[in-house]
């Protein structure tokens, strides 16, 4: 299961959603699974978390023996407004017609152009290290990329890009090109250490904010406070629990596929985001 | 003030501060409980653990303790406080000019009073706004453009509504605005944090100066490209020199980015108190210094003048204050624009 999902990305990070710690719970039922996952913070970003609870679905789904899937967003402030949408397979814009102008599909686009030029600065980092030069770089072709890959400890990181230049980068042939920007240009040399120095920086910053949302994500399940007596004024009626006390689960550290957890959907966390 | 091991008087303004009060019994509903937990989890993350406070402390720090923590144990000369007023959540607000003014009261001649403006209040925020600058006289403004009002949740500079408040700060003599771009905290329309609308209304309002708190996190790459283009737009560091302890080598290549495309004249320190506290967080940037590769990257050092630029000198030139005679000094540098 852990495999299954280990593609689907948080879209502003291009970070795994395994790796980063999301996978908070998975149930499996004979064909039946069921996701929960969990942000950094009760107010990461609805658009994305959308994004994500719908790949998890689409990849789990692609699995034979699978034959139904629920995937469910718990600690948000949108998770019930994204639980319902996403099992009833609406669209984000539909759901959140009030607050938002605009569908995920351009969101997507833009964070999937990001990642490809993220996962590209990877690659050529690491043959930097390993000693290619700039112009011996910039000819490399897509099949000598795929070479490379079977014959090295890079396999990673250009697998990882080349999963997205069959999307950006113009002929995605063997022969041709393996780096060029996404608009399928060539990359001259004389401008190769800018364009690097650029895509190099979006990077970074996602990275960074990725290390962040670990750190909040692990703070959230370590030390989060508990005050369950003083929340009870005004918010009895909407939570019984404060969240830190309702969800102190299983961490996806130590989630396998025969987790089978009775423990029921917490109704306190979701249905409550109006 | 910070003195360097070699007797160095490095003049320090903290530019992003907030007193806050996120107790139980000012808060609205459960939205103000999970706002301040995300803060303390952001504290718990960041800070070196024999910097942690308490949970209470957390909720609510007052104009005394704050006094302590930011210009006793804080190494702070002075300090701009901005307003986070959340009404949808709190009852008194989370973070009003109101609450602020008790520290400007404490300590007049330390603290830079902000003030803010939503525009979606229409005629009577403008009125607002006018009444608060009347009474508390800043020169600078605090936007929170992901806020939410009833069913928005959040704006963008670009909507058509900013203009006319935009005119009114022109009017009023209020020329610096900071507007809060950073990471998490619910961006839902259109993307509230993000950081491109800046470049609309710099390019609009050519005399006003944007400080662009967070530096655009995670878009920081976004930002760069805005900031190089657009001389009136300054990156106000706070959350990403959080990072100086927990993760050292990302706020080293993020200050270095910041440095190759903003430049050393444009960047302000801010330790987002009371998230974090800027005691630690001063020292520890005093005494960073880069690799050489990111020297490389940055191209530069991370030397005295440049760090004595980022915690207090280009605050103090933004905000026209005239730095303590004695204290280390460092004029603008001539850049290139980077294209």
């Amino acid at each position: 299961m852990r495999r299954a999902l280990a593609p689907v990305t948080d879209p502003e990070l291009d970070q795994s959603v395994v790796d980063l710690d999301f996978i908070q719970r998975i149930e499996i039922a004979g064909g039946a699974v069921a996701i929960d996952f969990r942000l950094p913070t009760f107010w990461c970003s609805a658009n994305f978390a959308w994004i994500m609870a719908e790949d998890m679905r689409e990849a789990v789904s692609a699995l034979d023996w699978v034959t139904d899937v629920s995937v469910r967003l718990v600690d948000h402030f949108a998770a019930g407004k994204i639980n319902a949408g996403i099992a009833a397979f609406s669209q984000f814009g539909t759901e959140f017609a009030s607050e938002t102008d605009r569908s995920l599909i351009g969101l997507r686009e833009t964070f999937r152009r990001k990642a490809f030029l993220g996962r590209m600065s990877a690659v050529i980092e690491a043959l930097k290290r390993a000693g290619w030069t700039g112009e011996g770089i910039l000819a490399l072709t897509i099949g000598e990329l795929i070479g490379l890959a079977a014959e090295s400890d890079l396999a990673g990181v250009i697998d990882r890009f080349l999963d997205l230049r069959q999307t950006y980068g113009g002929a995605a042939g063997r022969t041709d090109t393996a780096f060029r920007t996404p608009e399928g240009e060539a990359i001259e040399a004389s401008a190769f250490p800018t364009f690097l120095r650029d895509i190099r920086m979006s990077r970074r910053g996602a990275e960074a904010n990725g290390e962040m949302c670990l750190m909040l994500l692990r703070a959230r399940s370590g030390v989060a406070p508990q005050e369950a007596g003083a929340l009870a004024t005004r918010c009895a009626s909407t939570m019984a629990t404060p969240p830190s006390v309702a969800t102190e689960a299983i961490t996806s550290r130590n989630v396998t596929a025969s987790d089978i957890s009775a423990t029921p959907p917490n109704a306190a966390m979701t249905g409550t985001d109006s | 003030m910070y003195l360097t091991n070699d007797g160095k008087k490095i003049f320090v303004i903290d530019g992003h501060v907030h007193l806050w009060d996120a107790r139980p019994e000012n808060r609205l509903n459960r939205y103000g409980f999970t706002f301040i937990e995300t803060f303390w989890n952001a504290h718990n993350g960041l800070s070196p653990p024999d910097e942690l406070r308490s949970w209470e402390w957390m909720q609510y720090q007052g104009p005394e303790q704050a006094m302590k923590d930011l210009f006793e144990d804080g190494n702070c000369d002075m300090a701009i406080v901005l307003p986070t007023y959340l009404r949808e959540f709190y009852v008194n607000g989370f973070n009003t000019t109101e609450q602020n003014a008790a520290l400007k009261e404490a300590a007049p001649e330390k603290v830079i009073l902000c003030g803010r403006f939503d525009p979606r209040e229409g005629e009577a925020g403008l009125d607002q706004l006018e009444a608060d600058h009347a009474r508390w006289k800043f020169r600078s403004v605090k936007l929170y453009t992901a806020e939410w009002r009833g069913e928005s949740k959040g704006y963008s500079l670009k909507d058509d509504f900013v203009g006319a408040y935009l005119e009114k700060c022109r009017a009023l003599g209020i020329d610096i605005v900071h507007v809060h771009k950073g990471p998490t905290i619910h961006p839902l329309n259109a993307d509230a944090f993000d950081v491109r609308d800046v470049d609309h209304v710099a390019t609009a309002f050519p005399d006003l100066k944007f400080v662009v708190d967070h530096c655009g996190l995670p878009r920081i790459d976004d930002f760069c490209w805005i900031a190089s283009q657009e001389p009136n737009v300054y990156g106000g560091l706070a959350i990403v020199n959080s990072f100086i302890h927990a993760r050292p080598r990302y706020f080293a290549s993020m200050l270095a980015d910041l440095l190759f495309f903003v430049g050393q004249d444009r960047l302000i320190f801010g330790s987002d108190y009371a998230i974090y506290t800027p005691g630690w967080l001063v020292d520890r940037f005093m005494r960073f210094e880069f690799d050489d590769e990111t020297a490389k990257e940055a191209g530069t050092e991370l030397t005295l003048d440049i760090k004595a630029k980022i915690v207090g000198l280009n605050a103090a030139r933004l905000y026209g204050i005239q730095v303590p005679a004695g204290c280390h000094v460092a004029p603008p540098v001539e850049r290139v624009r980077v294209s």
